[in-house]
């Protein structure tokens, strides 16, 4: 790496670590003052008197709602992070004593879809807040006001796992994320519709530290390494484009041309190489007629074989 | 008086829980019970056509079949859960998971993965040894003799079968020693075999294509502690991954050639396939909330990746000199940083404050390799190619994102943010671009029955540092469309409606426009230079009746893109006449209709279903007005109708037992003027040999006839 490179490279780290610190410091001061715990209440009804009247006492009304938590993870009282193993339905949904008293007064109960989705979200975040939700807070989904109760159900869950509202994970990111479901029903595709992949193969829905929620390293290489990782090197020879994403020229949602490229050799070439000779020529129906080998099959990957990159010393034109 | 209540909570909780206690004793626990399904039965498939792309990724072969068998045996705080997809099939699938609830998990999965790409290809080559692949030596003298006599070689030649397989291993332990803590250990174990078509070319007149052996492992093994606490967490992680090829290199004989020759070429070629790496990472991370609802959360990995494979020699043709290399092995080595922090706020129920940094360093440490000689195709030594000097890519990335937003209603929020993008980068045309983005949403959920989103963005790249010596013998005006300046702009919004339990619709449309200037070239700029992308949606549910369930969905997607290049020799490199542009233009109809009828008469369901993607593509190519090359001739559209059709019904004989029927019809109708059967009429095409691996069109019914029985 070049010096020039390497200094400003060696600026930002110590700027990040001095930022870091700072706010280390900052945190440490504010550690004195916690933010809400489990069974705490970011958004709690106030004026809510009275205590908890447990589990029995709520099925006894809500029968449906209790088959779906008797049926879900919630219920799993020999573990002592789940709401059983603290008030059941009530550490949730707030002490009930005052609800049974007067059944019909409004308010008495935290009703999560009568909260705000931020509010929702950082009740459900006081006790998922482990490594695969460690990075909501700062989402795109967070961001676009979408909340835990738009994807998941504790009552009525159609899926086998997760309590999602519907039966898969695909369709779940499908109620929005249509434009993604349209290209995964493609020709090209990932194995998704045949059920060996997911959405959440590769994207982390609760946030991550990559980009568009990847789930896996910090950028799109890192991510797709992990299941190509003939393609990581690094290489003798590296096509720069393809270090820098694999996005640049697939589309991993599905698509129309062979092996998911944005759009088919050699148009997809010729965008950067513009160069002499076969790079340039018009590869029109003369040269289907004729043929070609530049144009049939799979076209430029016909010769340029490696163009992931190459480890053969005369392998600089990815032919070797 | 919030904050008290925070102050106090934590206090009284343990007294709250201990009075819940003394209320509702827990009840004793149950005997362990026994749980399970089994879902098995006969298959029957008629495919006419492409029946290796039908089942790509999937086994649907005639005879019996155990699509699913799950046992559950369940204690007072463990459960044991072991199970199986499609039983001896080739995309089966097992696992197994042992909870102690709150203290360990343990879970097993073995999952295959098929990727059958064709019945029908055919080869020349037999497989010598692992990645040696020869072809009879009178063949190769009788081509070499007469190329013509190809045809007659490949003639009658036996079909084999081209596929590969994705082998899963996966082992996750979770350990809860406390509320606080858990370890993890994980352990991935890929295998892949097979074959892939791979280009193996001796150039133009000599393209070749071979089916490249796969035979690879790779080891990921994960292990990480992290606490957490009602406000803080850390987490620490090691990654290691190793990647093996057991085939390093594929050797092939060249079809065209018997004997070496200084001059005309090599009788074999030798390639290097994908070396063996290692990543190994660490990763600290940690969060803290504090007052104001805020959060502040941040991590640093730190890793390095090796690859020290042997290098080959600079040839395997004999009868050119064999220079010695500069050194024997890669020496590759990446060191990569990361560096997160995020931090978010929430001054009052109103405001939402983001802010988040990010950096990631590539740092590509291997040494340059700047032998003097170059081989080309294993027939020509140069040594005046100017790209001999290797360029490792090292790259860093930093990016920031400041959002705001502000909750108008109970259940809407508008926002605004800004982000900048800035890379810094060796061996590209730009040592620099930052990227400028600006974006606004608004998103709101009225009283659960509407959902509005939209979103605007723009976005402006510029790029700087340009090294011109990086265009060499490319024309000037070339920007690379990954790193040009680019401005974009997109749109989209969705709107979710249910107004009444009997319908719900959706509706969602989205626009993006890019736009690459070269302003200092204005129009006469090369490569890529707008790309435009549609999508509208549009979807209803219906439930008419408590049994009944429809579901119709429709979406419409273009996408258009305008690229210019300029058909030259180093002669005719500044004549602008001989210009020309292609735009590539594709449109995409997708629909899927369903019906759902429930628990019918006889307690039987039904499930009716439609689903297709159809898209046609345009390549149409344009030269400029007094332009000196012909004009061009216009190639084929490329078509592509993938359409499924399914119907299900199942009985319900008793609570245990349950019958099914599944008919489903697949159709897909392809035109591919590079890959289909009208272009691709014989393996020996003009300077060519393939191995008919081709895009064709395939028509499937199957059937099902399914028992499920539950144990319980």
């Amino acid at each position: 790496m070049s010096s020039r490179i390497r200094s400003r490279s060696m600026q930002a780290i110590v700027l990040v670590v001095l930022v870091w610190a700072v706010s280390a410091l900052v945190v440490a001061a504010a550690a004195s003052r916690p933010g809400p715990a489990l069974g705490q209440d970011p958004a709690a009804p106030t004026g809510q008197p009275g205590g908890y009247v447990g589990v029995a006492k709520c099925t006894s009304c809500h029968a449906p709602e209790a088959k779906g938590y008797r049926e879900g993870p919630h219920s799993t009282a020999g573990d002592p992070r789940t709401p059983a193993a603290a008030q059941g339905c009530e550490t949730c949904h707030g002490p009930g004593e005052s609800h049974v008293a007067d059944v019909g007064a409004k308010g008495r109960l935290r009703s999560f879809l009568k909260m705000s989705p931020r509010d929702v979200n950082e009740f459900c975040l006081s006790c998922h807040n482990r490594e695969e939700h460690a990075q909501w807070d700062a989402s795109m989904h967070e961001a676009r006001n979408v909340s835990c109760i738009n994807c998941h159900s504790n009552h009525a869950s159609k899926s086998p796992a997760m309590l999602l509202k519907e039966e898969t994970i695909t369709a779940t990111c499908a109620q929005c994320h249509r434009d993604k479901a349209a290209k995964m029903m493609r020709s090209r595709h990932m194995p998704v519709r045949e059920g060996k992949m997911e959405c959440t193969t590769c994207h982390n829905q609760h946030g991550s530290t990559n980009v568009r929620m990847l789930r896996a390293g910090n950028t799109v290489n890192e991510l797709c390494a992990t299941c190509h990782t003939e393609k990581r090197g690094p290489f003798l020879w590296e096509h720069p484009p393809v270090r820098e994403s694999c996005a640049t020229c697939h589309d991993p949602h599905g698509s129309s041309n062979d092996r998911m490229l944005v759009v088919r050799p050699p148009m997809l070439c010729q965008r950067c190489h513009v160069g002499t000779g076969h790079q340039v020529t018009i590869y029109d129906g003369a040269q289907l007629l004729a043929g070609s080998n530049r144009l049939v099959n799979r076209s430029c990957v016909n010769c340029h074989s490696q163009i992931h990159g190459s480890n053969h010393p005369s392998g600089s034109r990815f032919q070797r | 008086m919030r904050c008290k209540l925070a102050i106090f909570l934590p206090i009284l909780l343990p007294v709250l829980a201990g009075t819940a206690v003394a209320q509702t004793p827990p009840p004793a626990p149950p005997p362990p019970a026994t749980t399970g399904v089994v879902d098995l039965g006969l298959r029957f498939t008629d495919v006419s056509g492409d029946a290796a792309r039908y089942q790509r990724f999937r086994d649907l072969g005639n005879g019996g079949f155990i699509d699913g068998l799950s046992v559950e045996r369940r204690g007072p705080n463990w459960n044991l859960q072991i199970g199986g997809n499609q039983v001896g099939r080739r995309d089966q699938r097992y696992w197994a998971q042992y909870r102690h609830s709150g203290r360990l998990k343990v879970t097993f999965l073995f999952d295959q993965v098929p990727l059958l790409m064709s019945d029908d290809t055919r080869t020349l080559y037999t497989v010598e040894s692992p990645g040696v692949l020869r072809i009879a030596d009178a063949v190769q003298a009788d081509v070499q003799a007469s190329a013509s006599r190809l045809a007659g070689a490949v003639a009658g030649l036996g079909t084999f079968r081209m596929e590969s397989r994705r082998k899963l291993t996966r082992l996750d332990v979770v350990y809860r020693p406390t509320r606080e803590l858990d370890l993890k250990f994980s352990l991935l174990n890929t295998v892949r075999e097979g074959t892939m078509p791979w280009g193996a070319t001796f150039g133009f007149s000599n393209a070749a294509e071979v089916a490249a052996p796969i035979d690879t492992r790779t080891t990921d093994v994960l292990a990480g502690v992290e606490w957490v606490t009602a406000n803080r967490t850390f987490r620490v992680t090691y990654d290691g991954s190793w990647f093996d090829n057991h085939v390093p290199a594929l050797v092939w004989d060249n079809p065209w050639r018997a004997v070496d020759s200084a001059t005309l070429g090599s009788s074999q070629g030798r390639m290097a396939l994908w070396p063996d790496s290692t990543l190994h990472s660490i990763t600290a991370a940690g969060s803290i909330r504090m007052r104001a609802r805020t959060h502040l959360n941040g991590g640093v990995t730190i890793g390095r990746g090796r690859q020290n494979d042997a290098l080959l020699p600079l040839t395997i043709n004999a009868q050119l000199p064999q220079t010695p290399l500069s050194r024997p092995t890669t020496e590759a080595e990446v060191r990569n940083l990361a560096v997160n922090l995020g931090l978010t706020s929430r001054p009052n129920s109103k405001l939402w404050l983001s802010a988040r940094l990010r950096y990631y360093d590539s740092d590509n440490r291997m040494p340059a390799f700047t032998d003097p000689s170059y081989v080309r195709l294993d027939q020509l030594v140069t040594t005046t190619f100017t790209a001999i000097a290797t360029r490792p890519l090292s790259f860093t990335r930093a990016n920031i994102d400041l959002d705001a937003s502000y909750t108008l209603r109970p259940f809407t929020a508008l926002r605004v943010g800004y982000s900048r993008d800035a890379s810094d980068r060796e061996n590209r045309i730009f040592e620099r671009t930052t990227e400028d983005v600006v974006r606004a949403s608004l998103d709101t959920t009225v009283f659960g029955w509407l959902t509005l989103r939209g979103i605007g963005e723009r976005a402006a790249r510029t790029g700087s540092g340009l090294r011109p010596e990086l265009l060499a013998r490319k024309q000037p005006a070339t920007r690379h469309f990954d790193i040009a300046n680019r401005d974009r702009d997109r749109v989209t919004a969705l709107v979710q409606a249910a107004p009444w339990k009997v319908i719900g619709f959706s509706v969602s449309a989205s626009k993006g426009v890019e736009t690459y200037n070269n302003a200092e070239f204005g129009a006469a700029g090369f490569g890529l230079r707008d790309a435009d992308t549609r999508m509208m949606t549009a979807s209803v549910d219906l439930l008419p009746a408590e049994k009944v369930a429809v579901g119709i969905w429709y979406a419409y997607e273009t996408y258009s893109a305008f690229q210019r290049s300029r058909q030259a020799t180093a002669a005719l490199f500044t004549d602008a006449r001989r210009d020309w542009m292609v735009n590539s233009d594709e449109r995409v109809h997708t629909w899927s209709v369903s019906l759902d009828l429930t628990n019918l008469r006889d307690k039987m369901d039904v499930q009716v279903g439609y689903d297709s993607s159809r898209s046609s593509a345009t390549y149409l190519y344009g030269v400029v007005p007094g332009s000196t090359l012909a004009a061009p001739m216009p190639l084929p559209v490329v078509r592509n109708i993938v359409e499924t059709a399914r119907a299900e019904f199942s009985w319900a004989l008793s609570s245990r037992v349950s019958l099914g029927l599944l008919y489903r019809f697949d159709r897909y109708r392809v035109d591919d003027f590079a890959m289909g059967p009208a272009t691709m009429t014989r393996l020996d095409m003009p300077g060519s040999l393939f191995l008919g691996y081709l895009y064709r069109p395939y028509r499937a019914n199957s059937a099902w006839l399914r028992l499920s029985y539950r144990w319980q």
